[in-house]
């Protein structure tokens, strides 16, 4: 199966990555690709970060301190629009880059053009997107969803952001494509679909998600072009077209988008937790089946971003029961991973840390998305301060922690030395304190009734909004290290092949660090590289 | 080049021919819906 790319590189005598610039622009190598991709989503991550600084700095405390109004929507929306597609979104396409040629025992990913491309459409799409803050009118401050009729109130930065984001789309489709290909024609031949790792299972399912749900939110931005610029009315009212109906087609991409950012996060975490527990995947299969229904189900929940819109009763507690159920196959996940960790003998290094922190963490933002299910308490909770703290539970502690968690695991395997672990320790403890004092007094200030998206508050959320702003400013500070263990990555001493003690899996086969190219011949599956669904192969 | 690979090339194409296809549906699709209401 494998031989096809062997075969290529045979008549090039096995090269290695080309000098300069040219490696980075012209590469097709997965590893090359997926370095491009997390420097990419880091860089987001940073920008991003800032962007938010500037808005907990303004909410530090009441009244308008440092920036005016239309700024601050600007702020919000572009903190949105980068975090999601910018930092998120790229950071993961980075990882199954990486790890998921390894773990299938594939010589690289199957359109290796397509993935060069899939990479430098993103930093064009953003350069315009960024491009926006310096245009009459500033940035785009309708918020990441776009709602019209506001959005068509942006100046000049409109088309330019419809064009990004059908950019960011092209990438993302082109991405998903990639993957899904790769994982169907390019496993080793010993390794069936279902004894695929989860990390690879849960990309598969993202990636098939991300092709229903990336044309969709395009097509609602071509729509909202054509309202703005070829007389259409797709969206306005005047023109006997209804808004609702965005809102509708935004959610029908924008909930499964949540769980494209969430269920890779799902299978670094049933990566990570097995080897720091020295025992398989309790319930593997199970796994499986748990991501397929969430999947599945996030299809079917969008109106519950719209309760407040209006709807009849029988789809209110349509959408109210199938967000519910969500929770099933959810807690299937918990408890399975608290299952594989039962006496287990556990060590506690940075990514099993960052591991457990996710699950308890994510745990917490699943609850208030169950509060937030039900429809008469969403209504007194939505557009207020509670959504946010409930979303970024989810991203931060949930999504992020994932990422870093993965960073920290695959590391050693990357650079071939180990990194500095007081340091990944230091910049766990303080993430995780950090996070907690940021987002944890949004509950209250939004159970209290503050509203999302206002730069200005009465007196009574000042309390509160100086301890979310203090938290923010140590939570970007704490990232600092991050960059730190990053910049020292190759200073530690020289990794194994297999990195850490309870390691399973094709990719710990290869030395570390990884070759440039790997598993240019089908390999063999066997006891000593079990798949974690097969302990006893 | 074996005749397996081959095969492997000619999945690839089916797949992403296939794969590319379900995308475009989907975007004519909503675009569609959204003529067919308004």
């Amino acid at each position: 199966m494998t031989t096809a790319v062997a075969d290529a590189h045979e008549a090039h005598d096995h090269h290695g990555p080309a000098t300069g610039i040219r490696r980075w622009l012209f590469t097709t190598n997965h590893k090359d690709i997926g370095t491009m991709y997390l420097v990419f989503s880091l860089i987001m991550f940073f920008i991003g970060g800032a962007m938010a600084l500037v808005i907990r700095s303004e909410l530090a405390i009441p009244g308008l301190q440092f920036v005016h109004p239309e700024f601050f929507n600007q702020m919000t929306t572009m903190h949105a629009l980068i975090m999601v597609f910018g930092a998120v979104m790229p950071a993961f396409v980075g990882l199954a880059n990486w790890m998921i040629p390894m773990q299938i025992g594939g010589p690289d990913m199957a359109l290796p053009r397509m993935n060069n491309w899939s990479f430098w459409i993103l930093p064009v799409a953003f350069g315009i997107l960024l491009s926006t803050l310096f245009m009459p009118g500033g940035a785009p401050a309708s918020g990441w969803t776009m709602y019209p009729p506001l959005v068509l109130q942006t100046g000049d930065a409109f088309p330019f952001l419809i064009f990004s984001v059908h950019l960011m789309g092209l990438s993302s489709i082109m991405g998903a494509i990639n993957i899904i290909v790769t994982i169907i024609n390019m496993r080793t031949p010993e390794m069936t679909l279902i004894r695929m790792p989860m990390f690879v299972w849960t990309w598969l399912i993202t990636a098939y998600l991300l092709l229903a749900v990336m044309p969709v939110l395009a097509g609602a931005v071509t729509m909202l072009l054509t309202d703005q610029f070829f007389g259409t009315s797709f969206f306005l009212a005047a023109g006997g077209g209804d808004p609702v109906m965005f809102q509708h087609i935004f959610w029908f991409f924008g909930h499964p988008e949540v769980y494209i950012m969430i269920l890779p996060a799902f299978g670094v975490v049933s990566e990570i937790i097995p080897t720091f527990s020295r025992k398989p995947l309790f319930g593997h299969d199970a796994m499986v089946y748990a991501t397929a229904s969430i999947a599945f189900l996030s299809f079917i929940v969008w109106s519950h971003h719209m309760f407040t819109v209006g709807m009849p009763l029988s789809a209110q507690l349509f959408f109210m029961f199938a967000t519910m159920l969500i929770a099933v196959p959810t807690g299937v996940k918990v408890f399975n991973w608290v299952a594989t960790m039962w006496r287990g003998a556990m060590s506690f290094e940075t990514p099993m840390l960052f591991a457990l922190a996710f699950i308890f963490l994510f745990t917490i933002g699943g609850f208030s998305g169950l509060m937030l299910a039900i429809v008469p308490s969403d209504i007194q909770y939505h557009d207020s301060y509670f959504v946010v703290a409930h979303f970024h539970y989810v991203l931060v502690p949930g999504s992020i922690f994932a990422i870093m968690a993965a960073a920290y695991y695959w590391l050693p395997k990357w650079t071939g030395h180990y990194y500095d672990e007081t340091a990944g320790k230091v910049h766990f403890w303080l993430s995780t304190i950090f996070v907690n004092l940021t987002f944890f007094p949004m509950h209250f200030l939004g159970l209290a009734g503050m509203p999302r998206r206002i730069p200005d508050y009465s007196t009574q959320f000042a309390d509160f909004n100086l301890v979310a702003s203090i938290g923010a400013m140590g939570f970007g500070l704490s990232q600092l290290i991050f960059v730190y263990v990053l910049l020292t990555a190759k200073k530690g001493a020289q990794a194994t092949a297999g990195v850490w003690d309870g390691s399973k899996g094709l990719e710990w086969t290869v030395p570390s660090p990884a070759p440039y190219h790997t598993f240019d011949e089908p390999v063999h599956v066997d006891r000593s590289v079990a798949f974690p669904k097969d302990p006893n192969v | 080049m074996s005749e397996r690979d081959e095969e492997t090339r000619r999945r690839i194409r089916r797949t992403t021919i296939i794969l590319v296809i379900v995308a475009l549906a989907f975007y004519v699709g909503f675009i569609l819906s959204g003529v067919i209401r308004s």
